[in-house]
């Protein structure tokens, strides 16, 4: 039994990664096809978004903050393209993609700011933030305005036998593992646990967590590209969903709020879970409240034994 | 800074009065939400010159109302923040007291009394359970909430079956009404309601036992049990609190729109949790308190109304709301410097 | 060439906080190859002093140079690029992270590594052993004791091969022989040039070490003594501004009746249970090498932690056991180690500090009398001769003897029959301690029994009536008052009991 505890606290994200499997393979049983060649590129396309938005929830939260603006952010890249930059001729992705990027950078960046300059509780400035993004939002595309044709779709679709949704998953992992080579994972991650013992150390704090807002923002700006790849439209009535989903993925997955213990895989784990949940019972015939009945038992329950299950040497203290 | 290093009475060089006085000062203004006051002083001024026909008792009771439906809605929020966490759960509690009220007390016909007990059983049975939990199990509010507000709210629409289409009893709609009355005064009995529980909140916060142990409990939670205080009730009580003025407060909700649907909820949490920030209690400090609550939503319900008559959208007053609660916060709520905190 | 002195140079520094000044009149000269050591007491300024030369504050006035080239230190991170390293006051650890990431902690850039894996491994391994003996470097450092845990923070300090070595109460964690190793280190950094600035509160330890010693006051530099001139007893007087003081030894007297008692109390899984009697009237002293037990021991007296074997109190109708919630009723009051985390409410008022446990008595029809609580606050503040501005401002405003005076009249307040003490004057001036030590003579003399746990020998010798020492999670001996000695308590330590009985 205690080897097993190790395990799962070595590897925050096992629990999460054993719950993904585990309906992974219910989800086999009731609907055999559901990894066929012809869905999968869909299936994934839907994921993507939930994968990424987890994603960027991770690099504040292992800081040692928070950041509920990464949603609504998302949605903002969204209505910024569909309803911005491709009527201003800015469509074609070697025009876009940069300036998304760095817009949604940017604007991690200023969360970042306040959070380690102007020193705001993460809470209080990323809910300012995500006021101001789903106020800009409304503002630039009230309704959803159809998107023609762009390069988004392929992210969606496919290229070649790589489904699309891969790339963009795959793009946001690479820069990932090739941070974790660096110095600056280790800082972070020392950042979030005891900003006081990192600070007294020499680590530069201000930097690390401006960099880990930024970084959120970046995979958010990603999120809203799989975003857009799969509704092809502006849908600014979207942020509200994705507002809290990027925080139930990282959490699910095993990142601590407290900061410094978890990773990205924690997130993907954790964003599949709550996927795969939503299809399983989808194709079972459940009605719609009762699956968000479930989604949120199993959230809860999750979350409860991750804590029980991953830190019973921890120290208590519940807020 | 250390306490180490402070000692005001080895100090040989005092320092003078003035700057004394002045520091005082600071901290009293601080202290007391005499930010809040002016800033609420001088929107309404700015209201009534830019629009004089505001100032007619239709109008003011309906910014009152309207104030009053999300100060009571942000009323458990601003316990839990004190408390030093969130409660994402709201929408969810919310939407619970609208449709017994809509549904069970309007078309089933259940007397309304019996309606609001069961939503106070029910959402407070819920809190009390995940504050216990939390404290238990030593884990987060934030997702423990965001996961029972989700399965609450899948609960409810699920025995709504569908039927958004009810209307709570006129003797719920007339507490919010705008043509409401108050032993005879115009005003509907909802403002009096709040106006009262800002008052309860004020004499439990600061001149009872219990409130003070719980403000100690949000200040320093190992501290507060080595003092014996038991903090296990605490946060079960605090938690059963938010659910319960929650589900409440969705029953006044639904009362004053003579109506529900499956999002009713929603706007409330963060409008709820801006009026606790604008008023400016900070998550886990002695400075919390209802009365900067109140004076939060009324701030950010004249702000709408200035924003609206403005011809500016909802959107704006979206951008706008985000930009007070940055700068509110920025004024006096800033974190210490790690410095600070060696 | 230049004229001007080597080393790290503090002239006419200053700092104040707010309306405090902590600093008025900084002087330090750390001349390159000496073991300078820095004596004050709480609010003296000594810590103000260290944290500006480790980056974390800057000056108000006054200069800083190192070699002669003026330095202002933005962050520890840029002290540390000057070749000024510092172990701080407090344990820092990243707990679930390794030990090796430990030691390089803030010596990488914010993404670059300074030095390939292999060589961080040789050096770390290297240094630590030097201290603390072998350490795997593969463990999260949460696992670590709170000594090898010291140990890691100053390898932190020395892989970086600092000009300037800074070492705030570093020793105050670590035990004997990692301390030993400490002092060797430290004489062989020296020797190579190395500037070492070393704090300590143990007289015995400044003796054996210091080649200077400069003695803050009041924010003051006050004197600057040679190895040769050194005087412990001229030490003191600097640092408290008066002359000697006659050394109140406490006199044998008689217990009253059995108060607390303890039965096969085990402090871990293996370990030899312990049976404790407690008497009216009695100061019984809890003493050992840091981790053996004592800590945990009086926390299961307090109710605080759990285990097997039973903490009762003996009364008139039944004896009633001990748990987490009847400390209260049964009149055991247990003051924690930490101030900070474990004590004080810092943004709540000092009033409110001294009411929390007992605001029952302030109850007037349901709600609070403020004037109730004012007047039982004032009655505590004069008989402890408390120092502060008005009631109603925060606590964090106090210095840190006046902080623990104000915890020790919150339990006070509560009437206790037994009072224990976990470490209460660490960190607390001379002559607030001597205040306490009254204080707690009177107490007992009234019938109050109290067990005091501290890491300092010398406040056993003057206060116990008998001293129980602590080895491996038991009780190793028990040092009646005629033998308390310090060299019976220190040999007791290192497992020799000689004369002393169990």
């Amino acid at each position: 039994m205690n080897r097993v505890l190790t395990m799962f606290q070595r590897w925050p994200f096992a629990f999460a990664f054993l719950l993904a499997l585990m309906l992974l393979v219910l989800n086999l049983i009731v609907s055999p096809s559901f990894l066929s060649p012809a869905r999968l590129p869909g299936t994934l396309a839907t994921l993507a978004p939930f994968v990424l938005v987890g994603f960027a929830s991770t690099p504040s939260i292992l800081a040692g903050g928070i950041d509920i603006s990464v949603g609504p952010l998302a949605t903002f890249i969204n209505c910024l393209f569909v309803a911005i930059l491709i009527p201003a001729g800015l469509g074609d992705w070697h025009l876009a993609a940069p300036i998304i990027l760095a817009v949604a950078a940017g604007i991690g960046a200023l969360n970042g700011i306040l959070v380690a300059v102007v020193r705001l509780h993460p809470v209080v400035a990323t809910t300012g933030m995500l006021f101001l993004l789903v106020g800009l939002s409304l503002t630039i595309a009230q309704n959803p305005v159809a998107a023609p044709d762009n390069w988004t779709e392929v992210f969606a679709g496919g290229i070649g036998i790589v489904p699309g949704a891969l790339i963009t998953i795959g793009v946001a992992g690479l820069i990932w593992f090739a941070l974790r080579r660096t110095a600056f994972v280790s800082n972070l991650l020392a950042t979030g646990e005891s900003d006081v013992s990192a600070y007294g150390s020499g680590v530069n704090i201000k930097a690390i967590r401006i960099l880990a807002y930024t970084l959120g923002g970046l995979f958010a700006g990603i999120a809203g590209i799989a975003l857009t790849a799969l509704v092809q439209s502006s849908q600014s009535s979207l942020a509200s969903t994705y507002a809290l989903l990027g925080l139930a993925d990282a959490v699910l997955g095993g990142t601590s709020l407290a900061g410094g213990r978890g990773g990205l895989l924690g997130a993907l784990f954790g964003a599949v879970s709550i996927y795969l949940l939503q299809q399983l019972l989808t194709a079972s015939g459940v009605a719609p409240s009762l699956i968000q009945f479930a989604y949120g038992a199993v959230l809860v329950v999750g979350v409860v034994l991750g804590a029980t299950l991953l830190a019973p040497r921890l120290k208590r203290n519940p807020s | 800074m250390t306490s180490d290093t402070l000692s005001p009475a080895e100090a040989s060089h005092a320092p003078t009065a003035r700057q004394e006085a002045w520091t005082r000062f600071r901290a009293w203004v601080f202290e007391v939400p005499a930010l809040q006051v002016l800033v609420v002083l001088a929107l309404a001024a700015w209201l009534v010159v830019t629009i004089p026909a505001i100032a007619n008792p239709r109008s003011v009771t309906s910014i009152l109302v309207i104030t009053s439906l999300l100060a009571l809605a942000a009323m458990g929020q601003t316990l839990v923040v004190i408390l030093g966490g969130l409660d994402l759960a709201a929408p969810g509690y919310i939407l619970f007291g609208a449709f017994m009220a809509a549904n069970v007390a309007g078309k089933l016909a259940v007397p309304a009394v019996v309606a609001a007990l069961i939503t106070v059983l029910v959402c407070g049975g819920i809190g009390a359970l995940i504050g216990w939990i939390c404290h238990r199990f030593a884990v987060q509010p934030l997702v423990v909430t965001l996961g029972t507000g989700a399965a609450l709210t899948g609960a409810t629409l699920f025995l709504a079956d569908g039927d958004y289409s009810s209307a709570p009893p006129q003797s719920l709609r007339s507490l919010a009404s705008l043509r409401g009355t108050t032993f005879g005064m115009p005003f509907p009995p909802i403002i009096l309601i709040v106006l009262l529980c800002g008052v309860g909140m004020w004499i439990f916060l600061n001149r009872t036992a219990a409130g003070r142990r719980f403000h100690a409990t949000g200040v320093n939670f190992r501290a507060a049990r080595l003092t014996r205080i038991r903090t296990s009730a605490v946060w079960t009580l605090v938690f059963a609190a938010s659910g319960a003025l929650a589900g409440i407060a969705g029953i006044f909700i639904a009362s004053y729109g003579s109506g529900w649907s499956q999002t009713i909820g929603e706007p409330y949490l963060f409008s709820g949790l801006a009026a606790v920030l604008v008023g400016g209690t900070i998550f886990g400090s002695i400075r919390g308190s209802y009365t900067r609550t109140l004076l939060g939503a009324l701030t950010l319900t004249l702000l709408s109304t200035i924003i609206v008559s403005n011809g500016l959208s909802e959107a704006q007053s979206r951008i706008i709301f985000g930009i007070i609660i940055l700068a509110v916060v920025s004024l006096y709520g800033r974190e210490r410097h790690v410095r600070d905190r060696f | 060439m230049n004229n001007q002195p080597s080393g790290l140079v503090l002239a006419g520094v200053s700092k104040r906080f707010g309306a405090t000044r902590a600093l008025i009149d900084g002087d330090l000269h750390l001349r390159p190859g000496e073991i300078h050591t820095l004596l004050g007491e709480n609010g003296s300024g000594k810590s103000t002093l260290v944290k500006i030369m480790g980056g974390v504050h800057r000056p108000d006035s006054g200069t800083v140079t190192l070699d002669g080239v003026p330095v202002t230190s933005r962050s520890p991170r840029a002290a540390m690029d000057l070749g000024i390293a510092t172990v701080f006051q407090e344990v820092l650890t990243a707990g679930s992270q390794s030990v090796l990431e430990n030691v390089w902690l803030g010596s990488h850039e914010t993404f670059r590594r300074r030095l390939g894996r292999a060589a961080q491994r040789s050096i770390a391994q290297d240094v630590l052993t030097r201290i603390a003996g072998a350490i795997p470097l593969d463990l999260p450092a949460g696992q670590l004791s709170l000594s090898e845990r010291q140990a890691l923070c100053i390898a932190r300090a020395l892989v970086r091969k600092p000009k300037v070595l800074i070492l705030d109460e570093s020793t105050a964690s670590l035990d004997v022989s990692s301390r030993d190793r400490l002092f060797v280190e430290m004489r062989r950094l020296a020797a190579e040039g190395t500037a070492i600035l070393f704090i300590s509160h143990r007289m015995d330890e400044v003796s054996e070490i210091s080649d200077r010693v400069t003695v803050l006051r009041s924010g003051r530099s006050v004197s600057t003594m040679e190895r040769s001139d050194l005087s412990i007893n001229r030490l003191i007087a600097d640092m408290t501004g008066s002359s000697g003081h006659a050394e109140t030894r406490r006199q044998p007297h008689d217990a009253g009746d059995t108060i607390l008692q303890g039965a096969a109390v085990r402090l871990a899984p293996a370990s030899t249970p312990i049976d404790f009697e407690l008497r009216a009237g009695e100061i019984v002293g809890l003493a050992g090498l840091e981790g053996h037990g004592q800590d945990q021991f009086i926390k299961r007296l307090a109710g605080v932690a759990g285990g097997p074997g039973s903490v009762i109190r003996p009364l008139p109708e039944r004896a009633a056991e001990l748990t987490e919630r009847n400390g209260d009723a049964l009149g055991v009051a247990y003051l924690p180690r930490e101030r900070r985390g474990e004590s004080l409410f810092e943004s709540m008022s000092i009033r409110e500090n001294f009411a929390l446990p007992t605001l029952g008595k302030d109850r007037r029809g349901g709600l609070l009398d403020t004037r109730s609580m004012a007047r039982r606050f004032d009655a505590f503040a004069r008989s402890l001769s408390l120092r502060f501005g008005a009631a109603h401002d925060a606590i964090s405003t106090l210095s840190g003897g006046n902080q623990q005076k104000v915890l020790l009249a919150r339990w006070l307040a509560t009437y206790p029959k037994v009072l224990l003490l976990n470490d209460p004057t660490r960190g607390v001036d001379i002559g607030t301690k001597r205040e306490i030590y009254a204080i707690l003579h009177l107490l007992s003399a009234e019938g109050m029994s109290v067990v005091i746990l501290s890491s300092e020998v010398d406040e056993l010798v003057d206060l116990a009536d008998r001293v129980l020492i602590f080895r491996d999670q038991s009780v190793f001996a028990q040092i009646p008052h005629f033998e308390l000695s310090t060299e019976s308590i220190v040999a007791a330590y290192f497992g020799q009991k000689s004369e002393v009985h169990t």
